[in-house]
């Protein structure tokens, strides 16, 4: 606090500003300097041989490594198979955790029956099902899509409910005292409004499928980015491995950049 | 078209809270509702408006609504209830979408009502582009667009500053006037009552009962004269007599709850 006048009795003080702080700014600029940063370090400390390059490859080495994979073919190989194997997967899942979140949301009935199950099965890893599902439906593309499909399923459920317990009511009043039928209720209201929440669950959701997707190729697949990783641990190659590791990264950042769009094009009113 | 409202009993749970309304508000009459919070005020707007249904009695219309009425009893909310996704025009043309209207008929049913309301300019607009008076606006045109009969008014001005508030008063009131609709007016605000209303019904406390129904004299329209001040204060001052001591406990109970 400065003191600005003093004399006799009173004294005048200029108010110290209080406020301030608190408020994330954006600075583009520290994200790509501390990454850059981070990578320079990383290779300083392979190339000055503090560190084993098959504990942890170089920099330099995964490039190489990725460049190998791509110009081989094995990378669209895997990778191929892969997206496949998770797009099919979060379709059916997402498909079916929106049919099921909705009626969940819209019915008594619905939710006093899906609600015990769902809190009792979502906690259940999903990989953990993988045997038994390769049991009832054999070794192939199968169980593999649906173990991902549930690890998507109970997150979208969850999302999608969340969504329309969240819808204001007095919009449903609205439509009500204007006699829209339930049917346009549904479409016109309740689903614009609980999309928010259910493309919040689609993020969750998309990385279940990409976590999924590397633990079942991981038990059971010739082909795809899990089954490479496991070869590449197996023998020893640690750049393919760290290779395979950067894919899943840029594959993750990949679907978050494109639900980020969606979310800009779907909710552009917010 | 009048709209009779016979409300013998209702409750939430074990909460009983309305008994033994009977309100006819008859066409081109304005009655607002007033009465201590929780009396029940907006519940039986509900009932009225058919989105509520009351543990025992009954709401009747009477009467034959104007021919091109889509919606007879038609609401006003107190926080507007537009659909953020959708635009101006999007928002005042919802009612009309499961009607079997032609596409000109629609149009021009839209085009009327943001005409009306003075949201011509804005009909591309989305809401969150618009202040609080033009979303109520917007609120008022989507309920002109289906020609009602009965206005059903949730405390429409209530979400407003005291400036728009006064705006908007006078533009609901020469919507009032002018189309002939019998008009519900739900409000906490004496001010807005004695500018409006033709009659005043005066709710008490939980539950809510008819405790005094006082008709205003003078015309709306006269009601800013001079000469209307004096009488229209003293009604003001009636009003807040009969609500006073309930809405002190009330007050109390909301503090408590």
């Amino acid at each position: 606090m400065t003191e600005i006048t003093a004399g006799g009795a009173s004294v005048r003080r200029e108010v110290a500003f209080r406020g301030g702080g608190f408020i994330a700014m954006p600075k583009p600029a520290y994200s790509w300097i501390a990454f850059a940063g981070i990578i320079a370090l990383w290779q300083l400390a392979i190339s000055a041989g503090w560190i084993d390059p098959v504990f942890l490859p170089s920099p330099a080495s995964i490039v190489e490594a990725l460049w190998q994979l791509t110009v081989s073919g094995d990378l669209w190989k895997h990778l191929s198979i892969s997206l496949a194997r998770i797009g099919s997967g979060w379709l059916i899942g997402s498909g079916l955790g929106l049919i099921v979140g909705v009626s969940m949301g819209l019915t008594s009935a619905g939710r006093a029956i899906g609600m015990p199950l769902v809190s009792a099965i979502y906690p259940v890893p999903k990989i953990a099902l993988l045997p038994l599902l390769i049991l009832w439906l054999g070794i192939g593309e199968t169980p593999k899509v649906v173990t991902i499909a549930s690890g998507v399923f109970f997150p979208t459920v969850i999302a999608t409910l969340a969504g329309v317990d969240s819808v204001p009511r007095n919009l449903i009043a609205m439509a009500q005292s204007f006699n829209l039928p339930t049917r346009s209720i549904v479409w016109k209201v309740l689903l614009p409004s609980a999309l928010p929440g259910i493309l919040a669950g689609f993020r969750i959701s998309v990385s279940t499928a990409l976590l999924l997707v590397v633990a079942a190729e991981m038990i059971g697949a010739q082909y795809g980015i899990g089954a490479f990783l496991l070869t590449a641990g197996n023998l020893m190659q640690s750049d393919d491995l760290m290779a395979g590791v950067v894919i899943l990264s840029i594959l993750g950042l990949g679907f978050g950049a494109g639900l980020t769009a969606l979310e800009r094009v779907l909710l552009r009113w917010r | 078209m009048d709209v009779i409202i016979d409300v013998k009993r209702h409750s939430y749970d074990d909460l009983l809270v309305l008994e033994d309304i009977k309100i006819q508000v008859r066409e081109g009459e304005i009655v607002a509702v007033i009465g201590p919070s929780g009396c029940g005020k907006s519940t039986l707007l509900g009932i009225a408006g058919g989105i509520l249904k009351p543990s025992e009695g009954k709401v009747f219309l009477e009467g034959n609504a104007p021919p091109d009425c889509l919606n007879p009893l038609t609401f006003i909310f107190q926080d507007f209830a537009l659909l953020p996704w959708r635009t101006v025009e999007q928002n005042v043309g919802l009612p009309l979408e499961h009607h079997k209207l032609s596409t000109s008929d629609r149009q021009a049913r839209i085009a009327d009502a943001l005409q009306r309301t003075g949201l011509s300019d804005f009909a591309k607009a989305l809401p969150k582009q618009l202040s609080g008076g033009m979303r109520q606006r917007v609120g008022i045109a989507r309920a002109l667009v289906v020609k009602p009969a009965v206005l059903l008014m949730d405390e429409p001005l209530s979400a407003l500053d005291a400036q728009t508030r006064d705006l908007l008063m006078e533009d609901f009131l020469d919507l009032l006037l002018h189309e002939r609709m019998a008009g519900i007016y739900i409000t906490h605000n004496f001010q807005e009552a004695l500018r409006l209303a033709d009659r005043v019904v005066v709710l008490s406390r939980r539950p809510g009962r008819i405790k005094e129904v006082l008709t205003i004299p003078i015309p709306q329209l006269e009601r800013t004269n001079k000469a209307a001040l004096a009488p229209l204060a003293e009604l003001g001052d009636r009003l807040w007599s009969l609500i006073r001591d309930e809405a002190s406990v009330a007050d109390r109970e909301v503090i408590h709850d």
